[in-house]
């Protein structure tokens, strides 16, 4: 039955096994590792106070000598780094999965009101008194924001029963986003200042406020959401073709899709616990790595949007000093600026917005 | 060639229906229905009766209200296959990994395919005859060629039974032809069992083994479709207008004095009666008005030749002196 090609053909298509789809695959990991460590180094290399190479490459080889360039470099520039791309590629993958999931190019983790559940939860926590950034109470906080992102996806889930049109989710996602920032802002504004100092800047978005312990935390929480995530490889796959497929393919609806939702819920939570409602990671670096990545199977999407979430918000935090001087931008301005154009994009190159 | 193979899919006085909270609405009710190896079963209905909360209920995609269904359910996702109504739309998705995703129930985790994964893949895109489609993205079919994927994807789940929901809806004619005319021959080489809910009563009649009608009064009538047409069930369940089952054409009312005697055989006496009919025209063996049907012409008794059936009528319709 499988007749074997003519030679020629198979000389042929030889010749072209570089260019073949599969290989496509891996070259597009591949060019997105190399963005990823190019944006890495940037990253530590640029910042608001100009260190020669010499300083920071002998600050990079010998940790334990004091020095105010190894200073800057291991306590403030490599966790910052290591916070972007962490905080990046959780995002990514949170909003990968939503959209397979909803079945709809138009979600993620801030459009669908994630981030803002989890802000509302950590401003919760904020009035009861537990301080951003307090060593102590980092898994406090990333288990409160996670809840908060986890009882508004499960919101979502139950909306997405009656609604079946993406942008209707959309726009269902943007108001529960309304309602839960606007009971934020009450909360703000009966709160103590200082409380309220930290909070309004937390809202902004930073990468660069992170302490070990909480760089700790987010690593373990993202790698469990990982974990979660891949055992639903399968799963995901055929989640791409609805519910009823799912079911009909042997695969249990419902706890697929908690698990889903619980990975998504926990990999938001994380990262907005310790770097803030970060707008359009989610949503965007999905369909960008899917211009180039030609796959629609997520063994190759989890690594790609991975790569590309941590890779774009380096792209941002670098952009965020990049001006010059000791000022940084809000992270979100840059992120909206880079995320936005994108949506608009996926709005108009498909008049029926669903896959 | 009716081969009736062994039991594949039964039920017990069924009830298939949903329930919310405490509420309970039953669509149909008592099903005792049976489906064997090697056949095409035609579920046919009015619309809303309940045809997919059914075959929902047989491919196990939601609970049963009452009663038993038989089904060789070793493993999920290895017993039923279904081709769903569901609008499928993916992005970067080539009909292969399309069909691949029929393997999925028996597949570790990781997703691999072995190599006799990837031969019955291959099996099942040669079955609807996509050879040369296999690397092209779904996203740019057409709707008859994503028909034939998404079966080849439920062939490559290789299980004993194939349910499939309206496949034929928004196809052109010759599509819906091949549709039903491919699930025939699959029943008869694969000795599955299909089952197909359908609108398309006059291909259902030609090409189904045994026709479900859901009736009114929430049961389900089976036989071969012969027997239900000549039983009347059909024009009990469809109360169609003006559709003659029997004779499997359009009735038409003469609404012309004239009858008309036709001398002729074949495919042009056929057509030339669906066209004299059509125009209002009685045909009658005993009239004296006659036209013999010729190889190339027709010619009245009158001696006028023509040579096509519109100038054959635009003749007789002019009126008469």
């Amino acid at each position: 039955m499988d007749s074997n090609p003519p030679p020629t053909e198979n000389a042929i298509s030889g010749l072209f096994t570089y260019f073949s789809p599969m290989n496509r695959k891996a070259q597009a990991l591949l060019i997105l590792a190399i963005l990823l460590m190019a944006g890495l180094l940037l990253d530590v290399l640029l910042g608001s106070v100009a260190l020669p190479l010499a300083d920071l490459w002998q600050a990079l080889t010998h940790p334990n000598e004091p020095s105010p360039a190894a200073d800057i470099l291991w306590h403030f520039r490599i966790p910052k780094a290591a916070t972007a791309a962490l905080a990046g590629s959780g995002l990514a993958l949170a909003g990968l999965v939503m959209q397979t999931l909803f079945r709809n190019p138009l979600a993620g983790p801030d459009v669908l009101g994630l981030s803002a559940g989890a802000g509302l939860a950590v401003a919760l926590a904020v009035m009861a008194g537990i301080q951003i950034g307090e060593i102590g109470q980092a898994w406090g906080l990333a288990a409160t924001a996670s809840v908060g992102s986890l009882s508004v996806f499960l919101l979502m889930v139950l909306f997405s029963r009656k609604m079946t049109d993406p942008v209707g989710l959309l726009i269902l996602g943007l108001m529960v986003a309304a309602i839960t920032s606007s009971i934020v802002s009450v909360l703000q504004f009966i709160s103590q200042a200082e409380q309220l100092q930290s909070f309004v800047i937390w809202t902004m978005g930073s990468v660069g406020n992170t302490n070990p312990r909480e760089l700790g935390v987010m690593m373990t929480v993202v790698l469990l959401a990982l974990v979660i995530i891949l055992s639903q490889l399968k799963a995901l796959n055929v989640w791409l073709l609805g519910e009823s497929y799912v079911g009909s393919l042997g695969i249990r609806v419902k706890s697929s899709r908690l698990w889903l939702v619980a990975g998504a819920s926990l990999l938001t939570g994380a990262v907005t616990a310790f770097c803030g409602p970060i707008a359009f990671v989610g949503i965007a670096v999905p369909h960008l790595v899917r211009l180039f990545l030609p796959s629609a199977h997520h063994g190759w999407l989890i690594p790609g949007v991975m790569l590309g979430g941590a890779t774009l918000l380096l792209v941002c935090d670098i952009l965020v000093q990049l001006p010059g001087g000791s000022q940084y931008l809000p992270l979100n301005a840059i992120t909206a600026l880079l995320g936005a154009p994108v949506v608009i994009m996926v709005v108009m190159k498909t008049k029926n917005v669903r896959w | 060639m009716v081969i009736s193979g062994e039991t594949i899919l039964s039920t017990a006085h069924a009830d298939v229906g949903y329930r919310q909270g405490r509420h309970e609405k039953v669509v149909l009710t008592n099903l005792s229905l049976e489906l064997r190896a090697h056949s095409l079963v035609c579920f046919m209905g009015p619309n809303g009766i309940g045809k997919s909360t059914l075959l929902r209920t047989l491919a196990g995609l939601q609970p049963l209200l009452r009663g038993g269904i038989n089904l060789p359910r070793v493993e999920a996702g290895k017993s039923v296959a279904v081709v769903l109504t569901d609008r499928v739309q993916t992005y970067n998705m080539t009909v292969r990994d399309m069909v691949s995703l029929g393997r999925y129930p028996h597949l570790a985790w990781h997703t691999h395919l072995s190599a006799s994964d990837d031969r019955i893949v291959d099996e099942s895109i040669e079955l609807v005859q996509l050879q040369n489609l296999q690397h092209q993205q779904v996203n740019e079919l057409s709707d008859g060629q994503l028909q034939m994927v998404m079966i080849a994807r439920a062939l490559a789940q290789q299980t004993p039974l194939l349910i499939l929901d309206e496949p034929t809806a928004h196809l052109d004619l010759n599509n819906r032809v091949e549709v039903m005319n491919l699930l025939r021959h699959l029943a008869r080489t694969t000795g599955k069992g299909i089952l197909v809910a359908t609108h398309e009563l006059d291909l259902a009649l030609q090409t189904a083994d045994e026709i479900w009608l859901a009736t009114p009064d929430k049961s389900i009538r089976s036989g071969i479709p012969e027997d239900l047409v000549l039983d009347g069930s059909f024009d009990d369940v469809f109360q169609l207008k003006g559709f003659d089952l029997k004779t499997g054409k359009v009735k038409h009312q003469p609404f012309r004095q004239e009858k008309i005697r036709l001398i002729g055989e074949g495919y042009r006496f056929l057509w030339t009666k669906n066209a004299l009919e059509r125009m209002g025209f009685a045909v009658d063996p005993t009239a004296t008005r006659a036209i013999e049907i010729h190889e190339r012409d027709w010619r009245t008794d009158q001696g006028e030749t023509f040579q096509s059936l519109r100038s054959l009528t635009d003749f007789l319709g002019q009126p008469r002196n």
